[in-house]
């Protein structure tokens, strides 16, 4: 029979003598943990400071290139609107009158342009009433008409009339067009701009802020000081109420059957896997699902907030799905217990108590979901909104069906542009969507501070 | 202690109710010593009957007071002041059932000794004990009432004027006894009576002791005051 | 054993709930085994037992709540007042006006205190204008014995009182709707002893007029509030009867060993 030895090393030596260690004498390992911590830190530290340098680069650079676009020079001239010219009838025919094109109305002023610099004593020099019409927006000779258009009695009548000065003289007083670029450009000359300067000491040209640039519907290629973004911003907005009135319903509706009726089974956990998915696929081809089925198959018509909105509505759906049901599985189950306990029916229970503690949650999600669509460019290309839209669509329900454009694919159109004027525009149109961004993420945090921890 | 109210009111209820029990035990004590007193100096054969018919009465109080107290333990968990009321009235029950059974001995003898000849000034003796010890239950039970420290103090005093008494008596019974063996059957009647009283007055003695455990959480510490024992001295 | 509360002692013969055979199994897990129990009317019955041992699971059955986990699957047959709960014919948002619930921790509705107490009636229709609600809130608070602490503050939001008081307030709740039966899942678990005590208190004057069936895991808690009392382990009920004998004179000796702390 053998002995089994005891084992050694099961029991610690209890009398081995313990080191006394000085809590104020630091060791080793404090220290290099210590230096650990702090070297994190120091990254930390420096990948912030590095961050909000980039941060004010950016801005700095749209605002010093966008911020000009919101200050215009206007020429304000009585004009003289003589019905010799306009209406050769002299019956007040609005059909005749409209025969009148646009250069009968640039004569017009023209003339309005002469004598009110005459009248000032400032001298023209060798200058046409031509090329004073040159001092002047291509736009302007259009806005006339379409004044005196609309209201026939204005005929016969002098106006007060204020009108876009050219975009080259505009880009003259914002540093992008001087002496020796005026002398090799064929829209303007030195000459030019030495009267505008005169004008300007005269009173007859200044530099205001201008709310055209978000009222105005966009120009042609010739004229980027008559663009402006105001069909962009409706496009935009119509695409918005779409997708608010759309998915915000559907997708609360599709949350909660998810999470508090559907049973759980194979079926609806590929159901939520999939919805995972979709917030990732990229939106192109959301926008190549809404070419090939709402344009194609459906015959809706291109470019139309209608088409947008839709497909931007398809977009943002998982992107309202996933924060709603989390925001409904945040809600204690001690919430539902309650009112199932009281007698409450399933559908009472989410809809009396579940649905109102989640709303901060999905009004946050819906608000940032709306946010990312307004700034989505790519499936908007796809269904045509890239297209040049003078005018703007009508009031809903049926101007969602008017062509419209959308403020995304308006900067990227006006970046295409080749007058240089597009380009203060562009940015323009930046700091713009940012503006909307700004107040649209602000609205989410407010509401999610506010509404934050009611139980 | 404090005199708040519990927050459950069945509890103060319970606690009420078995020191209502013990009260009322204690009457029924009460009322038969001097029951049986009376029937020994009457020679009233049929009180000193009724006074043992009445001793069940008194066993059956004790064992509800038992009983309740165990409920009270077990459902209550009474801590601190509430369960050493809870202990004391246990022991006071057993205490006053102790007195039942001697007022009930007291009877018996006394029916016994209606059949003998008087032993002069023997009866009228025991029936000043008999009272003395009376009062001193009742200054007992008056001070668990009241929780009365200073009371149950005095009432351990005054138990050494009950033990004199008795000691007075052994002497007288002792003389009797000599002087004439026909009173000796008697006179061990008597002396075993007047022992029983002088243990009605230590069972007091002790009823004080534990009212004086309840009011201040101890138990006196100085012996019983004790007169000197009568058997171990010359007589 | 006579009950020594004179004052308090009520009608207590006939049964409220009646439970025969009752099985429960989660999944393939044999929860609750071949529990026979009757819960007499306006008398507190408690539930004791170890953790795990069925208690809150056979609770839940009585009023249904086990419907809302899905693998959970009842059998047997459990009346109240000689009606199958479990019939197919009854709805259980119906049965739930009967019999309330409270759960462990407080859990009033983030609506204001008035709300929360009329929300009951409400959706179940039973009153018809505002004067009767508002009769019934104040009635029920009474009867928690709330009301002189929120008589001024009705439109204050449940969650704002202390523990103590939200639970009175899910209590007051519980009653809104007159059931007949008041389940209480723990309801003092969460609450410090004084407020553990009013509730105790609350609990002892709500039995003259419901029956009030409370599980408990402390033993001391179901010997002072509860008349009966039914000791559950492993899934079985081992044994029911009259609280005070359980708690001096058990007659298996599991319940004694649970009672003394010598298992659980």
């Amino acid at each position: 029979m053998t002995t089994v030895p005891p084992t050694q090393d099961a029991v610690p030596a209890a009398d081995a003598p313990r080191v006394a260690h000085s809590l104020f004498a630091p060791d080793k390992r404090t220290a290099s943990r210590n230096a650990q911590e702090s070297r994190f830190r120091a990254y930390g530290l420096v990948a912030i400071v590095i961050a909000l340098l980039m941060l004010v680069w950016l801005l700095f650079s749209i605002f010093s290139a966008g911020l000009p676009a919101f200050r215009q020079t206007f020429i304000e001239i009585p004009v003289q609107l003589d019905a010799a010219v306009l209406d050769k009838a002299g019956n007040g025919d609005p059909v005749e009158m409209a025969s009148v094109t646009t250069i009968g109305y640039g004569k017009l002023i023209g003339r309005a342009l002469t004598a009110e610099l005459e009248a000032k004593g400032i001298d023209i020099g060798e200058m046409t009433p031509k090329d004073l019409v040159g001092m002047v927006s291509e736009n302007a000779a259009a806005d006339l008409r379409d004044m005196v258009l609309a209201d026939p009695k204005l005929l016969g009548t002098t106006v007060q009339f204020k009108a876009l000065a050219h975009g080259r003289i505009d880009g003259y007083f914002k540093g992008r067009v001087t002496m020796e670029t005026a002398a090799r450009d064929n829209m303007t000359s030195p000459e030019k701009l030495m009267l505008a300067d005169k004008m300007v000491a005269a009173g007859l040209m200044e530099m205001r802020f201008n709310a055209g640039f978000l009222t105005m519907p966009d120009a042609s290629d010739k004229r980027p000081e008559a663009a402006g973004l105001g069909v962009a911003i409706i496009g935009s907005l119509y695409m918005m109420v779409v997708v608010l009135c759309l998915a915000l319903p559907i997708g609360v509706a599709a949350s909660v059957y998810l999470e508090e009726f559907a049973p759980k089974n194979r079926w609806t956990d590929l159901i939520e896997v999939n919805i995972a998915n979709l917030a990732a696929v990229p939106s192109i081809v959301y926008g190549i699902l809404g070419l090939s089925f709402f344009i194609n198959f459906a015959e809706l018509p291109r470019s139309a907030p209608i088409v947008g909105g839709l497909v931007l509505t398809l977009m943002t759906l998982p992107r309202i799905i996933i924060p709603t049901r989390a925001a409904l599985k945040a809600v204690p189950p001690s919430i539902r217990d309650a009112a199932l306990g009281v007698g409450a029916s399933k559908l009472q229970t989410v809809t009396h108590h579940v649905l109102p503690l989640a709303m901060p949650g999905v009004l946050t999600g819906t608000i940032i979901g709306l946010a990312q669509a307004l700034g989505e460019t790519a499936p908007l290309l796809l269904i045509g909104m890239v297209a040049f839209v003078r005018d703007f669509p009508g009031a809903p329900m049926s101007g969602l069906f008017d062509p419209a454009s959308a403020l995304p694919v308006q900067i990227y159109n006006w970046t295409q542009r080749g007058d240089p004027g597009f380009v203060e525009r562009a940015s323009g149109a930046i700091i713009v969507l940012l503006v909307f961004l700004i107040v649209m993420n602000t609205a989410a945090i407010i509401l999610r501070r506010r509404y934050e921890r009611r139980w | 202690m404090t005199t708040d109210r519990h927050i459950a009111s069945a509890f103060d209820r319970d606690l009420e109710g078995v020191q209502a029990l013990v009260l009322k035990m204690a009457g029924l004590v009460e009322a038969a010593l001097a029951d049986a007193a009376t029937a020994l100096e009457t020679r009233d054969e049929a009180m000193a009957e009724r006074v043992r018919e009445g001793d069940t009465a008194i066993d059956a109080l004790e064992e509800q007071v038992n009983t309740e107290c165990i409920r009270l333990i077990a459902i209550r968990a009474p801590t601190a002041g509430d369960l050493r009321t809870v202990l004391t009235v246990m022991k006071i029950a057993g205490s006053l059932e102790r007195c039942g059974d001697y007022a009930k001995n007291l009877a018996k003898r006394s029916i016994v000794l209606a059949q003998m000849h008087t032993i002069e000034g023997a009866a009228g003796s025991i029936r000043r004990m008999a009272r003395q010890v009376s009062l001193l239950l009742k200054d007992a039970l008056d001070a668990f009432i009241s929780r009365d420290v200073d009371l149950a103090q005095a009432v351990r005093q005054q138990d050494r004027d009950i033990d004199q008494m008795y000691s007075a008596l052994f002497r007288e019974f002792l003389t009797h006894m000599m002087e004439d063996p026909r009173n000796i059957t008697a006179c061990m009647h008597l002396h075993f009576i007047a022992k029983n009283i002088e243990r009605v007055g230590d069972h007091a003695t002790t009823i004080a002791e534990q009212v004086i455990y309840l009011a201040t959480g101890d138990l006196p510490r100085d012996p019983r005051p004790k007169s000197e024992s009568v058997t171990m001295g010359n007589v | 054993m006579k009950d020594i509360r004179l004052e308090r002692d009520v009608q207590t013969e006939t049964n409220k709930i009646e439970a025969r055979k009752v099985q429960v199994y989660y999944g393939t897990n044999h929860a609750l085994k071949d529990v026979d129990v009757d819960i007499l009317d306006k008398t507190v019955t408690a539930f004791i037992g170890p953790s795990g041992c069925g208690k809150s699971t056979f609770l839940r059955c009585l009023n249904r709540m086990n419907d809302t986990v899905a693998s959970a699957r009842v059998e047997g047959m459990i009346t109240l007042e000689g009606e199958n709960i479990y019939d197919p014919r009854v709805d259980p948002v119906q049965l739930r006006a009967k019999i309330g619930m409270v759960f462990q921790k407080p859990n009033p509705f983030p609506k204001s205190i008035y709300d929360n107490v009329a929300y009951g009636p409400k959706i179940h229709g039973l009153t018809r204008n505002k004067a009767e609600l508002d009769e019934v809130v104040e009635a029920c608070l009474r009867k928690a014995a709330l009301w002189n602490e929120v008589k001024d503050r009705l439109q204050s939001p449940g969650t704002g009182l202390s523990g103590g008081q939200q639970q009175r307030l899910c209590i007051a709740r519980a009653i809104a709707t007159s059931p007949e039966v008041l389940l209480m899942d723990e309801p003092c678990s969460a609450l410090d002893p004084i407020a553990t005590a009013q509730v105790e208190e609350l609990i002892d004057e709500l039995r003259s007029q419901f029956s009030v069936v409370i599980v408990t895991h402390s033993m001391q808690q179901a010997a002072r509030v509860s008349q009966r009392t039914a000791f559950f382990h492993l899934g079985y009920l081992v044994e029911y009867g009259e609280t005070g004998a359980i708690f001096t004179n058990p007659k298996d000796p599991r319940t004694e060993s649970y009672i003394t702390g010598r298992i659980g």
